[in-house]
């Protein structure tokens, strides 16, 4: 079931805003599964390289995050959307806020994975 | 209070219900703000009494949020805002969830407590720090709801710009519970529970730092979250 209903409104231009929409929605969801993942074997595998390329996708998802709210922001001003339509609007940009504290959680692991590279309890342990 | 923002709208009713929200988003803000120093109370003078209220009213946080969030919906489906009143029910609709996840956060503090005070036999020596550390982030929730009240960003970088002083003294904290691990492995649970809370109150600071970047979003209408404070300073000059 796709809840954002596309092809569903009088109005066309709003079926396409909200499939904007939920295009960056998936897209991010995509990014951030990437990014923990990424995370997690640069954390395991003590892979300094990798946890650094997580930093530096963590802007990705922040962009991402931010167009999206403002998308959110826009389509409510513009369209003013009532009972459904508004109620999933408002929860995108919940949503948008949970999948920005989980990558936020993902370059949290990064850091650490960088952190204990550098600290001497690694060499100590590692032989 | 300065209503001048909020209560200039032809519809009395309007006006009414954008105020009734600050007021509930006030309410909630104290509310947390208590949580947070009655946790802090409660973990370092070992009341278990009382960090078994706070985990009790962390329910009446929670129901807050789905009250406000409800009526915020409610709102922008009935008078169809734009400009500034959408973006402050959007913001509002931020504010309630950090001050809820800060809430969790309190009650995290009054859990490790009770944990706490089955095996702390007296020791007061290191809570020096940790109540400085909780005065500190206190004040910056404190002043960010303050300029919510006020609906302004008059000197909100400095708030924010606290937040680099938590973060050093959670740094220090952090080394000296290190050394103390090390110095005697019996004092590792306990070093890890007090871990916890310093840990806790570190997000404290940062969710207070998020709600001032949801004030300046709904002031200024700019989307500040990510950026460093030399960017978020050079940005409130301008």
């Amino acid at each position: 079931m796709n809840r954002f209903n596309t092809g569903h409104h009088v109005s066309e231009p709003f079926d396409k805003d909200l499939e904007s929409i939920r295009q960056k929605v998936a897209l991010m969801g995509k990014l951030v599964e990437e990014q923990l993942s990424l995370a997690v074997e640069a954390f395991t595998n003590g892979d300094t390289y990798l946890a650094e390329k997580v930093l530096t996708q963590d802007d990705e998802v922040d962009l991402l995050e931010a167009s999206i709210d403002n998308e959110c922001a826009c389509v409510i001003a513009l369209r003013q959307p009532v009972g459904h339509d508004l109620a999933l609007l408002i929860d995108v940009i919940k949503v948008t806020n949970e999948l920005e504290n989980i990558a936020a959680k993902a370059e949290g692991i990064a850091d650490i994975t960088i952190e204990l590279n550098k600290s001497l309890l690694v060499s100590d342990s590692d032989g | 209070m300065d209503n001048s923002k909020i209560a200039h709208h032809i519809s009395e009713n309007f006006n009414k219900e954008l105020e009734d929200i600050r007021n509930k988003v006030l309410t909630m803000g104290g509310l947390v703000e208590q949580q947070i120093e009655q946790a802090i109370i409660a973990l370092t003078s070992g009341d278990i009494e009382l960090a078994e209220l706070v985990i009790r009213q962390d329910n009446d946080i929670d129901e807050f949020e789905m009250i406000i969030d409800a009526e915020c919906t409610q709102i922008i489906a009935l008078r169809q805002p734009a400009a500034f009143d959408l973006r402050l029910l959007l913001v509002v609709l931020r504010i309630i969830n950090e001050l809820e996840r800060i809430g969790d956060l309190a009650e995290r503090i009054a859990k490790v407590a009770i944990q706490l005070s089955t095996t702390n036999e007296g020791r007061t020596d290191e809570y020096h720090e940790l109540k400085h550390m909780a005065g500190l982030v206190k004040d910056m929730l404190h002043a960010s709801l303050d300029n919510f009240a006020r609906m302004s960003v008059d000197g909100i970088t400095q708030i924010t710009g606290s937040d680099a002083a938590v973060d050093r003294e959670y740094a220090s904290i952090i080394r000296q519970l290190i050394t103390q691990m090390m110095e005697d492995p019996r004092n590792i649970t306990r070093m890890l529970d007090m871990l916890w809370t310093v840990r806790a109150l570190e997000r404290i600071g940062d969710h207070s730092r998020y709600i001032c970047e949801h004030l300046i979003y709904m002031v200024k209408g700019e989307d500040v979250r990510h950026l460093s404070q030399a960017q978020l300073e050079r940005i409130m000059s301008q």
